[in-house]
């Protein structure tokens, strides 16, 4: 292995901001013991990508005994995109039912209650099998990666089997490479960062079992250059694997948001920016987020599902800002209590982060896997909207150079061709538009906006096509049906023309019934002679 | 005398002449060309019959007073009134006036209202399988036979009402289409206001 295989990073993406980071207030304490509720509630669908032919199925009833990691819902064979969901401690169904989730929506989801009886505990002793994992096959690991509930963790819950199988190629002159994104760009995040200094092998680990599912030639890891120690963690840990025959490499880049996202990671990377509607795996990339690393590690190693995650608790009101294992299902409302946050300065928590991250005002609701920061602050500052300027200023931000001033026009006056022209869907609403818009316009509740009505319109054309195909169909039928019997009756007056011309020659059928007659009176004479021939015959 | 002879044409003539031979091949020329375009090219059905139906909501209701969203593309083509389709709405209103470049005109209430979207529902107790909805239903999203219960196929039906009047024994609902996590729709931004950032 070359000695030093750090090296900064050279290429850039365009745009990105330097918001106050803030990462400090939760950093600076090591991963701490959380005392979990006695209730969990924990939501059926947790990934982003729901899918909606098939549902996801339930499989424990209430009053179950259930144990920590047990699944609780399950996918069809033919289903290839849901992922289950698994009982964070030792406990009983108590409830299976409609409650509100963190979604925009605020519609309410399918929960399932668990009461815990005895207290969850994150260490606990598992059958360790170690190494077993490099004879295994690819798609048995894959399996095994989708039914531990294992789900992007870097926020945006994208199912990772989908991601992973596919297998990368190997033919291309760009190698293929599994990059670990450790950027954690946005402010106050800082549950990778720890998750980093505290676990650095296993999440190396984690990397060589998906290089090796997904069968790449180098793994490169990206981080920010704002985080010292967690470097010196994986630099570290990089030097005790004694031989290893992947190309290992890490890459430190400029504090910048949105480094971490998907695509501004890849041109920092590779210099290649993705083209609209390509995928990381056209350019022989997969991208991975430390924390899910971390799971497949756990999965995979430690034989356990995914039922908790490193979440950051930070913000001016919390009394012990830091990082803390919490199981998925833990209620707002119980983390408010446990970390004392006085309720009536709290008016809403930040799920993410301030930038991308979603505003909560209902703290019944439980964390899932998406939740992986939670900012308690106190604000006091209320901001006005204005009008636009027309500075230009968020176009100078946009790390995919959309134009985001044109875009709000367009939303605003509901016109959506061009906004789809002006490639919206490529928009990864990273919010950095709205952080420097001077007249605090909220681009992104727009764009989101704009998103929506363009889907809902599309759906509403399918639906349109399909009843006219179905209206066009019914009237040929019809017509069809109508020309047949038409046919039929032609054919019905012929029939009867011709009988009624048959029986002119023979008006009552007189005729015919004599000659029947006739001809029955003659048969039974020839029955009749033939009798009597044979009695004869006889005597 | 030679010389005298062909002082006999004058030189414009033979320009005109010439002149009037080129026009007349070049125009014979363009004239066959068209023609074979007109054959070749032919285009079928009436387009703009087509762009209109494409923008119709396609819910086949009748409430424009014509069997169908056809027949009124068809009937709007030669000249009747935008604004008869309730289902199509404001929105449909508007791309129609845009698509044949008229003014936009309010809806006409003897119409009917524009609602949000409906979905056929039969009280499958109560239905005594007389068929006679389904002979109604100008999409055929009315599954049943003679005697048997009926239900409506929900991913089909286009919610236009037709099926509800036929019923002896009023035994069919037009509920509002539920609202849901997928087909749940982002709200517009309200403008010029405070937000707690």
């Amino acid at each position: 292995m070359p000695k030093n295989f750090t090296s900064t990073a050279t290429n850039k993406f365009h745009g990105g901001i330097h918001p106050p980071e803030n990462k400090l207030i939760s950093s600076s304490r090591a991963i701490s013991k959380f005392d979990s509720d006695k209730y969990f509630r924990i939501q059926i669908n947790q990934s982003s990508f729901q899918n909606i032919e098939q549902a996801v199925e339930i499989i424990v009833i209430k009053g179950q005994k259930v144990i920590q990691g047990e699944a609780l819902t399950t996918f069809q064979p033919l289903d290839r995109l849901n992922v289950p969901v698994h009982s964070p401690c030792d406990g009983v169904v108590s409830d299976i039912e409609l409650f509100d989730c963190a979604h925009n929506s605020s519609f309410p989801e399918m929960t399932i209650v668990i009461k815990a009886e005895i207290n969850v505990d994150q260490n606990r002793s598992v059958t360790k099998i170690e190494n077993q994992w490099k004879a295994k096959s690819q798609s048995s690991l894959i399996n095994k990666i989708r039914k531990a509930g294992i789900v992007g963790l870097g926020g945006a819950t994208f199912p990772t089997h989908i991601k992973q199988s596919s297998p990368l190629k190997t033919d291309i002159s760009t190698p293929s490479t599994l990059i670990i994104n450790a950027m954690e760009c946005e402010p106050y995040i800082t549950c990778d960062d720890r998750l980093l200094r505290g676990y650095a092998n296993q999440i190396i680990q984690g990397a060589l079992i998906v290089s090796k599912i997904v069968g790449c030639e180098r793994i490169v890891f990206a981080i920010e250059d704002n985080k010292p120690e967690a470097l010196f963690a994986v630099q570290e840990s990089i030097n005790l694997l004694a031989e290893n025959k992947i190309d290992l490499s890490i890459i430190v880049a400029p504090t910048k948001y949105p480094s971490g996202g998907e695509k501004q990671l890849i041109q920092i990377v590779t210099g290649h920016e993705l083209a609209k509607q390509q995928l990381p795996k056209d350019l022989n990339i997969l991208v991975q987020n430390v924390a899910t690393l971390f799971a497949v590690y756990q999965a995979i190693v430690l034989n356990s599902n995914l039922i908790g995650r490193l979440v950051t608790i930070t913000g001016n009101l919390v009394d012990a800002p830091g990082n803390y294992w919490i199981p998925f299902g833990t209620s707002f409302s119980h983390i408010i209590s446990q970390f004392n946050v006085p309720e009536k300065d709290l008016k809403f928590i930040i799920i993410g982060g301030p930038l991308m991250g979603q505003k909560i005002s209902n703290f019944d609701i439980s964390t899932s896997k998406k939740v992986n920061c939670l900012i308690f602050n106190k604000r006091v500052t209320n901001v006005e909207i204005k009008e636009c300027i027309r500075c230009g200023e968020c176009e100078a931000v946009c790390p995919i150079k959309l134009l985001p001033q044109q875009l709000y026009w367009f939303s605003k006056s509901e016109q959506w061709k061009p906004m789809e022209q002006l490639d919206l869907k490529a928009c990864i609403e990273c919010g950095a538009c709205d952080y420097v818009c001077p007249s605090h316009i909220p681009l992104v509740d727009y764009f989101r906006f704009a998103k929506s009505e363009i889907k809902h319109l599309s759906s509403k054309e399918k639906t349109s096509e399909l009843a006219k195909q179905r209206f066009d169909n019914r009237e040929s039928r019809l017509t069809r049906i109508k020309l047949e019997r038409k046919a039929r009756q032609k054919k019905n007056a012929l029939d009867r023309k011709q009988a009624s011309e048959n029986k002119s020659v023979d008006p009552d059928g007189k005729k015919t019934a004599i000659l029947e007659a006739l001809n029955r009176v003659k048969n039974k004479q020839n029955n009749t002679n033939k009798i009597n021939t044979g009695i004869t015959g006889e005597e | 005398m030679e010389i005298e002879l062909f002082v006999a044409i004058p030189p414009w003539l033979v320009e005109v002449t010439q002149a009037i031979a080129v026009i007349t091949i070049f125009s014979g020329l363009c004239g066959a060309l068209l023609g074979y375009a007109a054959v070749y090219f032919k285009v079928e059905g009436d387009p703009i019959v087509e762009q209109i139906n494409a923008i119709l909501p396609q819910t086949q209701c009748g409430q424009c007073g014509h069997p169908g969203c056809k027949p009124y593309a068809q009937a709007i083509a030669n000249g009747e009134a935008i604004n008869r389709c309730p289902p199509g709405g404001e929105a449909g209103i508007k791309s129609l006036a845009n698509l044949l470049e008229l003014d936009v005109i309010p809806l006409n209430e003897e119409c009917g209202e524009e609602s949000l979207p409906r979905v056929a529902f039969i009280i499958e107790e109560e239905c005594i399988g007389c068929t006679k909805c389904i002979q109604a239903c100008p999409v055929d999203a009315i599954v049943g036979t003679a005697k048997q219960m009926h239900t409506v196929i929900v991913s089909e039906c286009t919610g236009c009402d037709l099926c509800v009047p036929p019923c002896p024994v009023d035994c069919i609902e037009m509920p509002f289409v539920e609202t849901n996590l997928i087909n749940w729709r982002q709200q517009k931004p309200i403008e010029q206001s405070i937000v707690l950032n």
